[in-house]
């Protein structure tokens, strides 16, 4: 009944399977064994809104606990599940839960349920009338559904709508099985298996169809006639124009020996146009095949969001999109025209032989379905073998670029012997990966080859014992029996190397897949709200996040932003300013609370007006390949050379570029012009103001300047500020002399909010961080013109 | 998306003068106001060579920025565009004849006008590039640097020993 549903999924005929898996499936249903053990305790579990399986009990220790609640009560049952063969039956499994201990709470105890999460464990606990009590733990790899259990409980409690949070806790499923899948995939690890890797790849060639119908009719064309030929080259002359016994005069046997040549020329003349034919074909649609691969894997690339990448070697991404597709274009260009003709030649001779002699052929077919026998065989072992060899390949790639970007860092800190070492260890890892792969290679080919040299001297033998002997095969017949057999040989040994060939062109397609398959984190909104008049209100409300699960960057943060105000935040290294920047900008999405501008939050933007009016200038300064004025023009490529010029002005970044011979029409990027950090940091500023952002968030985007510089860049950004929301990260207080509100952020959360003149009357933190930073200045002697500065601030801001 | 009004402000060319003071070199009269001695830079010397020309002094401190020096008078032209051809020295390769590569040097043999120079070449892919759709710019191990106009209508051999190192 399996097997045919399977099929059944399989054909599209049926729904796949619903995923059994889990408790929090359809909304808290608890698995039918442990939900009827519970009714035998007297357990009413028909209005149970929701539960929660963990991984551990409240003494920490390993058990398969239940949480669950009703409107009654909160209940928690310790099992131990245990699975045995049945009694009668050993195929079968049972599931035998046994009850250790249950224990019930009820709900009016209850105020709220919360989650304190530890390094590898979470413990959750509720509060009531003030106090807090352990309700249970789970590992941490339970902790996002511990949190949607939480969110269920105090949702329900005070009367708000939960049910959305029980839908969202539905795995999701493959697509095409049903089986849970990880978050970001569309199929599961089986579905995109082999077979359907190649029928993807195949689909890449569906709108060239035309030229492979004709492309398949010109192979089939060629490799037949090649396949005749021998049949009027040896039988047919041996045996009808050479053969002594035939009585037939001088101008006959010549008009017979002219007729069988004119028509092998022919033949050989059709068969050659034929190849020309199919192999023009082929060279023409590979190219346009490729291209459309790499293209449609690059724009995957572009799609996924800030996350994918960080969690990414550049080297593999790189290999990707270079080698993986140059790998599947030269199976294609060399290996795929001739599979074909191989296959085809193999079939056809057989088919031959088989009508010239079976007896032999029989030892042929007995033989070689040895070696067919062994091709999967090898392709299995090679895969692997190839597969460990991309990897340490990847590996080198992104060590050798490390060490590129990182070049000044090697030379600064004298790590070149290390770093030398290094490179020695992965590439003596590629080396050995390498060696083992050949050495497969070099020891399964010769072997092939020796088992298709012996077959021809069996058929040779015993052909000439049944030829001589018990005269069943002329002489012709035989030759032409041994040429088909030197025929079969070429097609036999690529066949067996091919399958190498095969499993690498199969493994880069599956590495390629996967990037095309990965869905973005952050999408494009459902149900787009396009704001008519962006303005640059920011509203951050309940703000969670993190990068790492259990590992918080931000906690419960709430800021609000007017238009048109400038926001300075301050705070420790690691304090979350930057994620701060990065929520706004919705380089990822928060995990709790909403970020909103205009009063609509960020998810509901089409990511395109978004990214158009937030503009970024961030500590990684990065300029592409190109003139500085292709840079300055990168948000908006319709800039005039005169606005180039005056944003590069605004950056302070004029002086230095009218200074470099080439002007504005200076070469940076990789192999270019190379620029110091601040200049690259201005060309960054220019880049940002020619955007016209109506959000601007600086993130310590001064810090690399010098004092001069960096109040010059500031006088330029009031000017354009009007109108403009402004966020300033920076450490240097001065840098936010101009802010019309201040946040101080310390472990993400704002422990700070208000006016220059509020947060110095309160004397906390931003006050201690100022007197420290007037204390350093004074020290080196440069403080009493910046004190004079804030007291005129002071007064503005009064 | 209302767009920003990133203006600049340009000297009135009615208001410059060039001349040449007494040892031949170019000094600025700016409304009427001797500047002194002034250096000319191209913001765009590739593409624009006559427009967005930088004035500054000898310090470097800038004093404008001239719209297009073709707005000047006939004389203070002349003598921008002679000080700016004199900064900006990059002669004109009508032909090259051959190209030879050795341990990664490049020896290129060209014509330029009725002359003949031959230069070396270090890191060809980066020193042979476009600027612009059509305009070739080649750099020697000198710092020399030559340009070819008009690459697409460069006699067929010069084209064809160039095309394997441009990108």
């Amino acid at each position: 009944m399996k097997i045919i549903n399977k099929i059944l999924v399989k054909l599209h005929i049926k729904k796949p399977p619903e995923n059994s898996d889990g408790n929090n499936k359809a909304g808290g249903q608890l698995p039918p064994p442990i939900a009827e053990r519970l009714k035998e305790e007297k357990l009413n579990l028909d209005n149970l809104i929701f539960s929660f399986k963990s991984d551990m009990n409240s003494a920490s220790l390993y058990s398969d606990t239940y949480i669950f609640f009703d409107k009654d009560g909160v209940y928690i049952a310790d099992f131990n599940e245990e699975v045995k063969e049945k009694k009668k039956s050993r195929k079968k499994l049972e599931f035998k839960p046994e009850l250790l201990k249950l224990t019930t709470i009820p709900i009016n105890e209850i105020d709220e349920i919360c989650i304190e999460k530890c390094v590898a464990t979470g413990r959750l606990t509720y509060k009531y009338n003030g106090e807090y009590f352990a309700l249970g733990c789970f590992s941490i790899g339970f902790l996002s559904q511990a949190e949607n259990f939480v969110r269920v409980f105090n949702n329900f409690k005070l009367n708000k709508n939960y049910q959305m949070y029980i839908d969202s806790a539905k795995k999701a499923v493959c697509k095409k099985c049903g089986k849970p899948v990880p978050p970001g995939r569309v199929f599961c690890k089986k579905c995109t298996g082999k077979s359907s890797t190649v029928k993807r790849l195949f689909s890449f060639f569906k709108e060239v169809r035309g030229k492979m119908v004709f492309f398949i009719i010109s192979i089939l064309i060629s490799t037949g006639i090649s396949l005749v030929i021998p049949q009027f080259s040896t039988q047919k002359l041996y045996d009808e124009v050479l053969n002594p016994n035939n009585t037939a005069g001088y101008e006959e046997l010549f008009t017979a020996l002219l007729t069988l040549v004119g028509t092998i020329a022919a033949l050989k003349i059709v068969h050659w146009v034929f190849t020309f034919v199919y192999q023009y074909i082929i060279a023409g649609m590979l190219p346009w095949v490729v291209y459309s691969i790499k293209l449609k894997i690059f724009t995957a690339m572009q799609k996924l969001s800030v996350g994918f990448y960080t969690h990414k070697q550049t080297g593999s991404l790189m290999e990707r999109v270079t080698r993986d597709s140059n790998n599947i274009y030269w199976f294609f260009v060399d290996g795929f025209p001739y599979v074909i003709t191989n296959a085809i030649t193999v079939i056809g001779i057989f088919t031959i032989m088989f009508f010239t002699s079976w007896k032999l052929s029989l030892i042929l077919l007995v033989s070689a379905g040895a070696i067919v026998f062994l091709y999967p065989l090898c392709e299995r072992v090679f895969r692997k073998l190839h597969h460990k060899v991309w990897v340490q390949n990847s590996n080198l790639t992104s060590k050798v670029s490390d060490n590129i970007n990182g070049h000044r860092i090697i030379k600064a800190f004298s790590k070149e012997d290390e770093e030398y070492e290094n490179f020695n260890n992965i590439s003596s890892r590629l080396m050995k990966a390498e060696i083992k792969s050949s050495n497969a290679e070099a020891t399964v080919f010769p072997v092939l080859s020796i088992l298709v040299y012996a077959l021809s001297a069996i058929v040779l033998g015993y052909g000439g014992v049944l030829c001589v002997k018990y005269n069943e095969l002329t002489i012709g017949q035989l030759l032409s029996f041994v040429v088909y057999l030197q025929m079969l040989q070429a097609p036999i040994e690529f066949l067996s190397w091919v399958t190498n060939w095969w499993a690498r062109c199969v493994d880069s397609a599956q590495r390629v897949f996967e990037i095309m398959d990965t869905e973005p984190d952050i999408k494009e909104p459902e149900n787009p709200v396009f704001i008519e008049n962006f303005k640059g209100e920011i509203e951050l409300s309940e703000l969670q996040f993190e990068y790492e699960p259990a590992q918080p960057i931000i906690k419960n943060l709430s800021l609000k932003i007017e238009a048109g105000e400038m926001l300075g935040i301050v705070g420790k290294t690691g304090a979350g300013k930057t994620t701060i920047s990065n929520l706004i900008a919705r380089l990822y999405d928060p995990k709790e609370g909403t970020v909103k501008i205009d009063g609509v939050d960020v998810k509901n933007i089409p990511l395109k007006q978004l990214k158009q009016n937030i503009g970024i200038v961030s500590q990684d300064i990065f300029l592409f390949m190109g003139t500085i004025a292709d840079n300055i023009r990168y948000a908006r490529p319709d800039a005039t050379n005169e606005e180039v010029i005056a944003a590069a002005k605004a950056a302070s970044a004029h002086t230095f570029i009218s200074k470099l011979p080439d002007g504005y029409e200076t070469f940076v990027g990789s192999g270019g012009q190379d620029l110091s950090g601040g200049e690259r940091q201005r060309i960054s500023i220019a880049r940002t103001i020619i955007q016209n952002p109506k959000i601007l968030i600086l993130d310590e985007a001064t810090a690399a300047m010098d004092t001069e510089t960096e109040r010059n860049i500031q006088n330029s950004l009031s000017e354009l500020k009007s109108g403009r929301t402004t966020i300033s990260i920076a450490h240097r207080l001065s840098t936010l002399r101009d802010a019309d509100k201040l946040a101080v952020i310390d472990d993400g959360e704002c422990i700070e909010f208000g006016t220059y003149k509020e947060l110095m009357e309160k004397q906390g933190e931003y006050y201690r961080l100022f007197k420290l930073q007037e204390e350093a200045l004074k020290f080196i002697g440069i403080g009493e013109e910046e004190n004079k500065n804030d007291k005129e601030n002071e007064d503005g801001n009064n | 998306m209302e767009t920003i009004k990133l203006s600049l402000e340009f000297l009135n060319p009615e208001e410059c003068r060039f001349f040449k003071n007494k040892n031949g070199f170019l000094v600025l009269e700016l409304n009427n106001e001797e500047k002194g001695r002034v250096k000319l830079s191209r913001s765009y010397p590739f593409s624009k060579p006559t427009e967005y020309i930088c004035i500054s002094d000898l310090e470097d401190k800038e004093i404008g920025i001239l719209r297009d020096i073709n707005e000047l008078d006939n004389t203070s032209f002349e003598l921008a565009k002679e000080e700016l051809e004199t900064r900006y020295f990059c002669p004109t390769i009508t032909e090259i004849k051959s190209i030879k590569e050795k341990m990664g040097h490049f020896y290129f043999e060209t014509k330029i006008g009725v002359k003949d120079r031959n230069f070396t070449v270090k890191n060809i892919t980066r020193n042979v590039r476009f600027a612009g759709e059509d305009t070739l710019l080649i750099f020697d191990m000198d710092g020399n640097r030559y340009i070819m106009p008009e690459f697409s209508k460069t006699d067929v051999k010069s084209q064809r020993l160039l095309e394997p190192y441009l990108y």
